[in-house]
């Protein structure tokens, strides 16, 4: 039986913070099995490989199968396996970070919500925020797979959809001051019992989204992936046997701690706070509020704790961080840290605690505050905050400023003059942001922020122009957009487009608009993230547009969004001149950059250019001096 | 005008079969070292074995030669060594970082430190002019012919030896292209360039331009290569007809390729699969996996009822061609990849041993386990027969890598240890297998599997049983199967046209249209073969989607009078939505369907080599055929003895029970308990393998029912 405490909200957060007890679940057949002890290493192995391979068929189904651009295009999406516990087992290899630290919270708020009521063929959606998802947008959805009647573990896939059915046609909306602006929350409804959608759901889904059948197919293919799953997992079963595969589930999260800990170990006891000034959005943070954070290690017990207590308060916006993101922006900047290698189950992720305050920007929101924006939003910049503050600790593992989730990757709708002016609404994936330098490394292009660090795609130009009534007038590279450094920021992409026929609105909620990525030991920052409204003729500038908005671009207008580079690391004169002609030569900086903040002379005339040796180390010279 | 050759020329080997060519009698196959610096050589000198076996002279077998057959890894390895010309691109402004910009997706979750992807050319050499055309073809930017001018004496300026032009939209109209590509021969005579139009207009622009820049890299070296080779075996006598291997598993002569050698990217090993089937038709089965074991990879094929599985889009270092081609699964999963442990779990690959220092047990300084020494400790390959004793190993070296870097950190016995890394290796191929099987909704139970390349035939008995496939299918020609494939393939030319319409108001004219000049290309090409038009043959396919969807499926399509009729759409439509269901396990039926791409394919198939047949034996049991016993390790504990046979010693008839090891002159086949292996009249072994186990059982509910579309 559902549990009836669990009905009217606000839900206690414990509900979907607190991992799940034994006796929560001892009512489902088979939950409480841990498996055979000590599973052998080579089944082990091979069932760790087989499951990997099972969460790529889940990832490719949707990539094949989706309507919806930001899923087949630029995979907003990510595919999981759970146990009985909701605890993570694996997610796929090249998942959204976002999306890894977000699996648990939702499911358990399920598992508690309909406690014995679980059935085979049965799938789950939760969506609300307030009930543990990331936020409105993912539709999370969840499949309980059983063998022989008992239940094995969880599928997952984790959509980011277009539209919820909200005022604005969007799922990122940055006004939205609390849930009943944001669309539909859905806290744990079951949405298919015996493998059969239940169609009254669908009907009253589809009724109130935009773009229905869009949604409906987006709906048919993370339904794909949950069976397909479904099925290749009791194969599994039946290999290996239940108590075996249950053994190696128990195994992979020993496996994960493990891991962790050892990474862990190598790590001095320290405890370090830093700070980082937020963006700022007319007329809700008009002077920049200060993120604060404390990281404390220890390396005996394997424990890393970040303290949020000190996060500014809440704003009625939709950037506040929900729960889960703000948990996860602490594991998407630490995992990196660490060690890329690490698997990203709860096993490992466990061991990374985060004390968050209620009723704070970064925290626990108070209900029923807005929290559509949690995932791109200000968790980037957090994030940023939690590279900053490793720094302190693994100056060699620094990564600088990461060019953060600008507006352009954000919102246009309009209709389609081509179609009998059918409504369309559509994700821009056209340019991307870049991420900040390490040591020995230049920042990496094509990110678009921490949230996603590169996991997602780009647009194809000529699909996007065959789909929607638009002109993409350019997309290229901007010149110095990566922060000058020994190891240069990555450099940001841009994307210059055009409505046909049509005027387009633009829905807006970016970040890494006020302040530039920062640099590390001497780098430079990169370039802040903006767009404008141009003439379409003269290419003048007809309005700078803010970083969160809703405005119309007129089908004489072009919109121009740039994205933020990444910060730069070390002494920008102690960059290889060989690079820096190779930067100036593609594009990547511009002459007076080479000459004013590498100190590097060129000559232009050669098709490769050349440095001129005896000039730049003179003209170096000068500028060190004068440092 | 004796003699059919086909040779494949490979990264260490250069393999060469020949068959008769009147009656297609299979007559022996060759191998001969590859020669990097200039292939031709390496080519000529297994000619030179053909010949000798035949007892005549090179030119006295070439002068007598009809056909000669040729698939090469020289475009594969021009790209793969970035050693093709250097290539200017001229796209439409806006565009000149659509190369460095690529697709992102980059697959490596938070790793931060490392390069970027290095793009085909750097963005200063693509060139932007002013244009623009618009999705319906619409010219809305006029060409500025001046700015044109100016780029390509700049490119010359700059030594460019190949220019490349992709502008937006040229697949709808190809104006712009055109118009470039004269004023490129107006100002620079001679120089050699591609439009992305001609080579391959698919929609896309980072696919199309990345094809035509590819095109251009090769031009230059491919068609001197091809040029060489050709003056020296026409020096020597040959006056037949030379045909090249391309990439979707066709041969078309040199002619057809000179100008587009994108499409032979992938010429070595495309004839896998044409092989594999030759094998598994005599079986009787129509549908088949080629699965072939090399140093450092795992490929895998297939062929699905008759049909070669091919890919809309082959990549060569994650860069796509654009290309229709032979879909390969490949794997980081070889006879070199390592073992190591990582916190508990045994990981194999994807870092190789490589040919140097090679598994420890080559004796030459390696000393990490590699999947080659598990062989080795297990007792699949024996040093005293390795490679028929020309090659000499150390199994105590193997034992003692394995011992040190797996088994003692488990705290498990070596055998056990050795049996891990065989296993964990097996899953992975095992992936690759079921990502072109499985997961494509193709039950592969009633496949044959068939081997290539020298070490497949070690595990494979084991990844049949997984899989739960009864039947192996071991060439004698196993380790030249590509070459033999070669001589069977087919004349084939795929043409695409890119025409959207849809259900909701199809354009009958447009796309007829545009299917007309497809299969009017493909016929035009057939006949100057030389091929009477009752033996041409035609096939059309189109790739479909549902709206807003970015992925196609391409399916084939039948004409009534070779035009799209409305009722031959209707039949489209449901072939896709049946199609898809088969494929995703849900559909829309009641949604539209979009049709983006039309592909003819003109083929004529030559007649198939035909392998001598042998007298039935006397003997079943392979007595004559038994070289002595060694102990292997098939798991529980301990080991079995084994018998050795000398497999060219077993005779049609004759069948070998495991556990029992088969040595080849190239190869070593591992017979274990759970199989048998047959000889068959044709000459090649057939394997049954016992699948009865739980995975057997789990197999036979791999197909889950479709969910109801609603």
């Amino acid at each position: 039986m559902a549990r009836d405490d669990i009905l009217l909200p606000p839900y206690a957060t414990e509900l979907f913070a607190e991992p799940i007890r034994a006796e929560e679940i001892a009512g489902l057949p088979g939950a409480l099995d841990t498996g055979i002890e000590n599973v052998d290493p080579v089944t082990f192995s091979v069932v760790h490989a087989r499951v990997e391979g099972i969460m790529t068929e889940m990832t490719e189904t949707i990539l094949a199968t989706a309507r919806n651009p930001i899923l087949h295009g630029a995979k907003d999406f990510t595919c999981c396996l759970l146990d009985t516990y909701g605890a993570s087992i694996l997610s796929m290899v090249d998942c959204i970070p976002v999306h890894v630290g977000t699996m648990s919270p939702p499911l358990r708020f399920v598992i508690r919500a309909f406690g014995e009521d679980i059935r085979e063929g049965d799938v789950f959606l939760n969506n609300a925020s307030y009930a543990g998802n990331s936020h409105v947008g993912d539709f999370t959805m969840f499949a309980p797979i059983f063998y022989e009647g008992k239940i094995v573990a969880w599928a997952c896939s984790k959509c980011h959809l277009l539209d919820i059915g909200a005022h604005l046609p969007t799922s990122m909306d940055p006004f939205a001051k609390d849930i009943y602006e944001e669309g539909f929350h859905f806290p744990a409804v079951r949405l298919c019992r015996n493998h059969k959608p239940i169609t009254d759901l669908v009907r009253f889904i589809a009724y109130n989204f935009r773009y229905p059948q869009q949604w409906h197919g987006d709906f048919l293919a993370q339904l794909s992936s949950l069976w397909v799953a479904e099925a290749r997992v009791i194969e599994l079963c039946k290999r290996f046997g239940y108590d075996t595969f249950k053994g190696c589930l128990t195994e992979s999260l020993r496996y994960g701690e493990r891991a962790m800990r050892e990474e862990i170990a190598k790590l001095p006891k320290i405890t370090v706070t830093e700070t980082l000034k937020t963006e700022c959005f007319k007329g809700y943070i008009d002077e920049p509020l200060e993120f604060k954070m404390t990281l404390s290690i220890d390396p005996e017990n394997g424990w890393i704790d970040f303290d949020y207590s000190e996060m500014p308060d809440q704003i009625d916006f939709s950037y506040n961080l929900s729960y889960a993101t703000c948990r996860c922006s602490a594991i998407q900047g630490t995992l990196p840290i660490l060690s890329p290698d690490l698997p990203y189950n709860s096993g490992a992720l466990d061991r990374i605690r985060v004390k968050q305050r209620e009723g704070a920007l970064a925290g626990i929101p108070r209900w029923p505050v807005g929290t559509e924006v949690a995932t791109v939003g200000l968790n980037d910049e957090v994030t940023n905050l939690v590279f900053k503050t490793w720094a302190k600790v693994l100056p060699g593992r620094a990564l600088a400023g990461m060019g953060e989730h600008p507006a352009a990757n954000h919102t246009g709708a309009g209709v389609d003059p081509r179609k009998g002016n059918q409504p369309y609404g559509h994700l821009h994936y056209l340019a991307a942001s870049a991420a900040g330098a390490t040591e020995g490394f230049d920042g990496l292009p094509h990110m678009f922020g921490h949230c996603i660090m590169g996991n997602m795609g780009y647009e194809s130009l000529e699909i996007h122009e065959q789909s929607l009534p638009r002109i993409i007038w350019e997309v290229k590279a901007e010149p110095d957009s990566g922060g000058a450094g020994k190891w240069r920021g990555g450099v940001s992409m841009s994307h210059r487009l055009q409505p046909i026929d049509h005027d387009m609105q633009l829905i807006y909620c970016g970040v890494g608009h006020t302040w530039p990525a920062f640099g590390l030991y001497g780098g430079e920052g990169g370039a802040v993230a903006d767009h404008w409204l141009l003439d379409g003729k003269t290419q003048q500038v007809d309005a700078r547009l803010e970083n969160m908005g809703e405005t119309i671009c007129r089908r004489d207008q072009h919109w121009y969004a740039k994205t933020g580079g990444g910060g730069g690391f070390g002494n920008p004169l102690e960059r290889d001149p060989g690079k820096v002609r190779d930067d100036a030569r593609d594009g990547f900086i511009s002459l007076d950059a080479a000459r004013d903040l590498y100190g590097v002379v060129l000559d232009t005339e050669p098709e490769l250019y050349a440095v001129d040796e005896a000039a730049t180390a003179k003209l170096r010279a000068e500028m060190a001096a004068l440092a | 005008m004796k003699y059919r050759i086909s040779v494949d020329v490979g990264g260490t080997f250069t393999d060469l079969t020949i068959a008769e060519s009147e009656t297609f009698t299979q007559l022996g196959s060759h191998k001969s070292p590859t020669t990097p610096e200039d292939r031709s050589v390496g080519i000529l000198n297994a000619m030179g074995l053909a010949a000798e076996s035949l007892g005549l002279s090179l030119n006295e077998l070439l002068s007598q030669t009809s056909v000669f057959c040729h698939g090469s890894t020289t475009a594969t390895n021009t790209i793969i060594e970035m050693s093709g010309a250097k290539t200017g691109l001229i796209c439409t402004r806006g565009t000149k970082y659509i190369l460095w910009r690529g697709e992102g997706r980059r697959q490596t979750m938070f790793n931060y430190k490392m390069e970027p992807n290095t793009p085909l050319i750097r963005p200063y050499l693509c060139r932007e002019v002013t244009e623009r055309i618009t999705s319906d073809g619409t010219v809305i930017v006029p060409l500025d012919e001046d700015e044109v001018r100016a780029e390509v004496r700049q490119l010359k300026a700059w030594g460019v030896e190949a220019i490349a032009v992709c502008t937006m939209w040229s697949i709808v109209n190809d104006a712009h292209e055109r118009r470039i590509g004269e004023i490129i021969e107006e100002e620079w005579p001679g120089v050699d360039y591609c439009l992305s139009s001609d080579i391959q207009p698919i929609i896309r622009e980072y696919y199309r331009t990345s094809c035509v820049v590819l095109n251009a890299m090769l031009q230059p070296k491919v068609s001197r290569y091809l040029r060489n080779l050709q003056g020296k075996l026409e020096d020597r006598g040959f006056r037949g007809e030379t045909l090249i291997v391309v990439s979707n598993g066709g041969v078309v002569p040199i002619s057809e390729v000179a100008k587009k050698p994108v499409f032979m990217l992938f010429s070595g090993p495309s004839m896998a699969p044409e092989a594999g089937y030759y094998f598994s038709e005599l079986e009787g089965i129509r549908n088949c996996i080629t699965v072939d074991m090399g140093g450092t990879s795992f490929d895998v094929s297939t062929v699905l009822d008759g049909q070669i599985t091919v890919t809309k889009d082959g990549r060569i270092l994650n860069h796509p061609t654009g290309v229709a081609s032979i879909e390969i699964a490949t794997l980081g999963a070889g006879g070199g990849s390592i073992a190591t442990i990582d916190k508990g779990l045994i990981k194999v690959g994807p870092r190789s041993a490589e040919a140097v220092p090679g598994p420890a047990c080559y004796m030459r300084g390696g000393t990490e386990p590699t999947v080659t020494d598990a062989y080795v400790v297990l007792g699949y390959i024996s040093p005293a027969h390795f490679l028929n004793g020309r090659m000499k190993i150390d199994r105590d070296l193997a034992v003692k890598a394995v011992k040190e870097h797996v088994a003692d950190p488990l705290g498990i016995s070596v055998e056990d240890a050795a049996l891990g890394i065989t296993q964990v290796v097996n899953e992975n191929m095992l992936g690759g297998i079921l990502d072109m099987t499985i997961r494509r909704g193709v039950d592969p139970r009633e496949f044959a599997l068939v081997t290539g390349g020298g070490a497949t035939s070690v595990p494979v008995a084991f990844l049949a049983r997984e899989m739960g496939i009864k039947k192996i299918v071991i060439p004698r020609q196993t380790s030249v199967l590509c070459a033999f494939g070669a001589n069977n393939a087919a004349i084939q030319m795929s043409d695409v046209v890119s025409k959207f319409s849809d259900t909701h108001a199809f354009d009958f004219q447009g796309v007829n249209d545009a299917i007309g000049g497809i299969t009017t290309k493909g016929a035009d090409f057939l006949t100057r073969m030389g091929i009477p038009p009752e033996d041409q043959k035609f096939e059309l396919f189109v790739s479909a989607r549902y709206p807003m969807q970015t992925t196609e499926l391409e399916i084939p399509i039948t004409l009534d009078g070779g035009k799209v009729t409305p009722a031959i759409l209707k039949q489209m439509t449901q072939a896709f939505h049946d199609a898809y269901l088969a494929r995703y396990k849900t559909n829309d039926p009641a949604s539209d369907v979009e049709f983006l791409m039309w592909r003819n394919l003109a083929t004529f198939q030559r007649p198939k080599i035909v392998l001598p047949e042998s007298e039935k034996s006397s003997q079943s049991l392979p007595v004559t055929a038994l070289m002595t016993t060694s102990q292997a390790y098939f798991g529980g504990g301990t080991t079995v003895e084994t018998p050795i046979y000398d497999g060219e010693k077993l005779a049609y008839g004759m069948s070998v029970q495991g556990p029992a090891l088969v040595i080849l002159p190239d190869t070593t086949i591992v017979v274990p308990p759970f199989a048998a292996l047959d000889t068959r009249k044709h000459g090649y072994f057939v394997m049954d393998v016992d699948v009865d186990t739980s995975a057997g059982a789990a197999a036979a509910k791999r197909k889950r029912e479709p969910a109801p579309a609603h």
